[in-house]
């Protein structure tokens, strides 16, 4: 085990202080915070000792939300009020959540933006904002026991997530008051909880079955490097589906209506996610509806009946798995091993058919509920600075296909699933009229052909266009998916050099101001003073620039005539002067100056450590 | 689908001499060891000019693996390279079209048949003709070939990746 280290009072132990990072797996069914504390990545508990937080919240009327236990043991009996799996309601427009079907048994209402808002005793609440009462929980509890302010926080997302839905989650950090690292694909965090811990090479495959959502991923680690080949899955199939599947079978042999009470619905379903989960070590399982909530009655199921309704679930799975391998150009015999992830590959059918797939063992060794809140810290660790530049790297993947519409409504792929973050590629277009001056550009994602069946992500238009015979005009459409897996699309008309661009920012998500007024709202930011808040925020941007010029300097001042180094330490001694002032905006403008005189410094050190990589790499080789 | 950075030269950049044939594993470690260098990862707390920067540099070095490690994409750009224009390029080869025909009335007929063992028949048939067609580009890119020919190998090449791709998107559908 790793020795605590103690430094001397009034002296650091490092060069530069230790973060304080954590990571964050918001689950469906259940979240965890974890962090690495003497080089060890852990889960976090709760002060009763709990580490598993459900990921439920109960509001109640002019009272605070209970979120986690209390408000799961709550659901029964005041069910309207107590949000369950909100996670799938994530970046989801008020027509999405009709198809995920009349089950949800929450009363839904149509606001001001798409996004829809659930009417409870508090109020009328947006998903993000349930997500963030939970964030919020775990943040509490992740200060109180590390004892400080976390610099940053790394928060895992299915890889299937599409561009609205990773939006939704950090729009609900942001008014949780958290500083997101990375939003971090699940799989590939569990793959880096087993990688890290065990140093292992070759290609592995991570199959992930949550509570609401199926992921697989197949990645290469090698010397140190984790590279995902290819992600693939289902963000509408999880163990909710293994539950719903047992319910569905209970309510047809205990002869209960569709249209039975919300509590009773609710009942049922707890009743089938307590015997899947007992008929994990069991072949049999005793079934009993409680007279209370409408129905009493008594049944039993068997394992093989269980594996029967929920067979065709497991296939699916499996089919997502056959075209990940396909994608990453891999056969089934090259991977070296599975790693399980998720509650529900407890389930024993699950184990089997993912073991008769791969034609190996499932890995199981670090418990499948933690896993991805222990390669979320991890990663956090790495980010945040507190490790060396040795350290793993991860290539990830953008999860499904970024394209626009172009004429019938047809969908033309500019960047396909899976191809590496960062990523820029460009694709030319033309005019379809004579004299048409303008063309409207729709960002779409998705594999499917055809515009309808495709997520819209964002419009805009691009004007000016020089008038020409038709197809005479040349439009450069370029798409940009920064290492975030953020967009950004910009057209260019090239004989005219027009040209327009737009950040996007999914059609589900939260407008800035709504976000603000959430700021403002949430507790905590009530008390302070936004000026003050701006001052902070650039003094800390300041100190980090400075330390990263002076860092620069001491590595490779040589790269630097005499003259251009006297300008860059003179304008650092001025930014390091100001900075003890009380004027953010004297600071931002002074930062900008000294970003001005080292970009060609910077340029200069990025060419020189390309080269020195390459030139060390063949020194080994010979 | 074009590079955006026309100024680098992929191969310079990997440090590995301009040709067709490649060292896919020398490739790949270059790959890694570049990335561990330029990722923005690598920059996480660093200044937004070094973060752009580094941003910008991963964007390249992941553009030039994915083009150096693709034969197809790896011959369009040597022909590029040499200024050769392969778009405009037609090919004059109608026993390839004929088979190109035939191979596709085939694909149809699996689609409607949805027969599984017939479709991996059409799969190996493709895979041994995107294989004759790459030991051709092997020839006609080397120092003494014929670039014309290299421009017909890509074509066709593009045309079976094609029949490949559909094949596979089938293949989803009958699972």
């Amino acid at each position: 085990m790793a020795l605590l280290q103690i430094s001397e009072p009034g002296l650091s132990a490092a060069p530069h202080q230790h973060r304080l990072a954590v990571g964050i797996d918001l689950g469906t069914t259940n979240s965890l915070v974890a962090a690495v504390r003497s080089g060890v990545a852990e889960t976090l508990p709760d002060a009763d000792g709990k580490h598993i937080l459900p990921s439920v919240v109960r509001y109640r009327e002019n009272l605070s939300p209970v979120v986690g236990l209390q408000a799961l043991e709550a659901a029964s009996d005041d069910s309207l009020n107590t949000i369950a799996s909100v996670k799938r309601l994530m970046g989801r427009g008020i027509e999405d959540i009709k198809h995920l079907g009349s089950r949800l048994p929450y009363q839904f209402v149509e606001g001001e933006s798409q996004m829809p808002r659930i009417q409870t005793a508090a109020g009328e609440v947006s998903p993000v904002e349930v997500s963030a009462e939970i964030l919020t929980v775990l943040k509490g509890r992740a200060e109180q026991s590390l004892g400080g302010d976390l610099s940053g926080v790394v928060i895992t997302v299915p890889a299937y997530f599409d561009e609205a839905q990773r939006q939704a989650t950090k729009d609900a950090a942001t008014i949780a008051g958290l500083k997101v690292l990375r939003l971090l694909n699940e799989p590939t965090a569990a793959a880096l909880a087993y990688g890290l811990d065990q140093g292992a090479e070759g290609i592995h495959a991570i199959y992930d079955l949550g509570g609401g959502t199926f992921d697989i991923s197949i990645l290469r680690m090698q010397k140190g490097v984790f590279e995902v080949l290819s992600t693939g899955g289902d963000s509408a199939l999880g163990g909710d589906d293994l539950d719903r599947a047992l319910a569905e079978w209970i309510m047809e042999q205990a002869d209960v209506k569709d249209d039975a009470q919300h509590n009773q619905l609710r009942h049922v379903m707890a009743i089938a996610r307590a015997a899947k989960e007992s008929l994990t070590d069991t072949d049999v399982v005793q079934l009993e509806l409680d007279a209370a909530f409408g129905v009493a009655w008594h049944g039993e199921i068997h394992r093989k009946e269980f594996n029967q309704l929920v067979d065709n679930l497991i296939f699916r799975t499996l089919v997502a798995c056959r075209r990940a391998l396909r994608d990453a150009g891999i056969a089934a015999q090259e991977i070296k091993e599975v790693v399980m992830v998720g509650g529900s590959t407890r389930v024993p059918l699950v184990y089997q058919k993912v073991g008769e797939f791969f034609g190996l063992q499932p890995l199981t060794t670090i418990d499948p509920d933690k896993v991805v809140a222990l390669g979320a810290a991890q990663q956090a660790d790495i980010l945040v600075g507190n490790k060396s530049g040795d350290d793993a790297l991860l290539l990830d993947v953008i999860p499904l296909s970024l394209g626009l519409e172009t004429m019938g409504g047809l969908v033309e792929k500019v960047v396909p699933r899976n191809t590496t973050i960062p990523v820029a590629r460009a694709q030319e277009f033309t005019t379809y009229k004579d004299g048409q001056t303008a063309m409207s550009i729709h960002v779409v994602q998705g594999e499917r052909e055809l515009i309808a069946d495709c997520r819209s992500l964002a419009r805009f238009t691009l004007r000016g266009i020089p008038p020409k015979a038709a197809g005479g005009a040349k439009i450069r459409v370029t798409y940009q998916v920064d290492a975030d897996g953020l967009l950004t699309v910009s057209a260019k008309e090239l004989t005219s050099g027009v040209e327009s661009q737009i950040e996007v920012k999914p059609s589900y998500g939260l407008e800035e101001k709504e976000i603000e007024t959430m700021l403002r709202d949430s507790m905590s930011y009530a008390k302070e003073d936004l000026e003050a808040r701006r001052l902070r925020e650039a003094q800390v941007e300041a100190d980090r620039l400075i330390e990263s010029v002076e860092v620069a300097l001491r590595a490779d001042a040589k790269l630097l005539s005499e003259a251009e180094y006297n300008d860059v330490e003179q304008a650092l001694s001025t930014l390091r002067v100001v900075n003890q002032g009380d004027d953010h905006n004297v600071i931002q403008q002074h930062m900008s100056v000294l970003q001005k005189v080292t970009a060609e410094f910077a340029a200069r050190r990025m060419d020189a450590s390309i080269k020195q990589a390459l030139t060390g790499h063949q020194v080994n080789e010979i | 689908m074009m590079a955006l950075s026309d100024t680098d030269n992929y191969f310079e950049l990997f440090q590995l001499p301009e040709q067709y044939d490649i060292d896919t594993l020398q490739l790949s470690d270059r790959y890694r060891e570049l990335q561990r260098v330029v990722h923005p990862d690598r920059f996480v707390g660093a200044s937004a000019q070094e973060s752009r920067l580094s941003q910008q540099k991963a964007t390249l070095v992941n553009d030039a693996y994915h083009v150096l490690r693709d034969d197809l994409r790896r011959a369009q750009y040597l022909l590029q390279l040499k200024d050769i224009e392969y778009l405009e390029h037609k090919l004059n080869d109608s026993m390839f079209l004929m088979e190109q025909m035939e191979l596709r009335e085939e694909l149809d007929a699996v689609s409607a048949s949805r027969d599984l063992d017939r479709l991996s028949v059409l799969f190996s048939r493709t895979q041994q003709l995107q294989q004759a067609c790459k030991e051709q580009l092997r020839l006609h890119l080397s120092l003494s070939g014929d670039l014309q020919a290299a421009c017909d190998d890509v074509f066709k090449l593009q045309f079976l990746n094609k029949l490949c791709e559909e094949a596979e998107q089938l293949e989803d559908t009958l699972y």
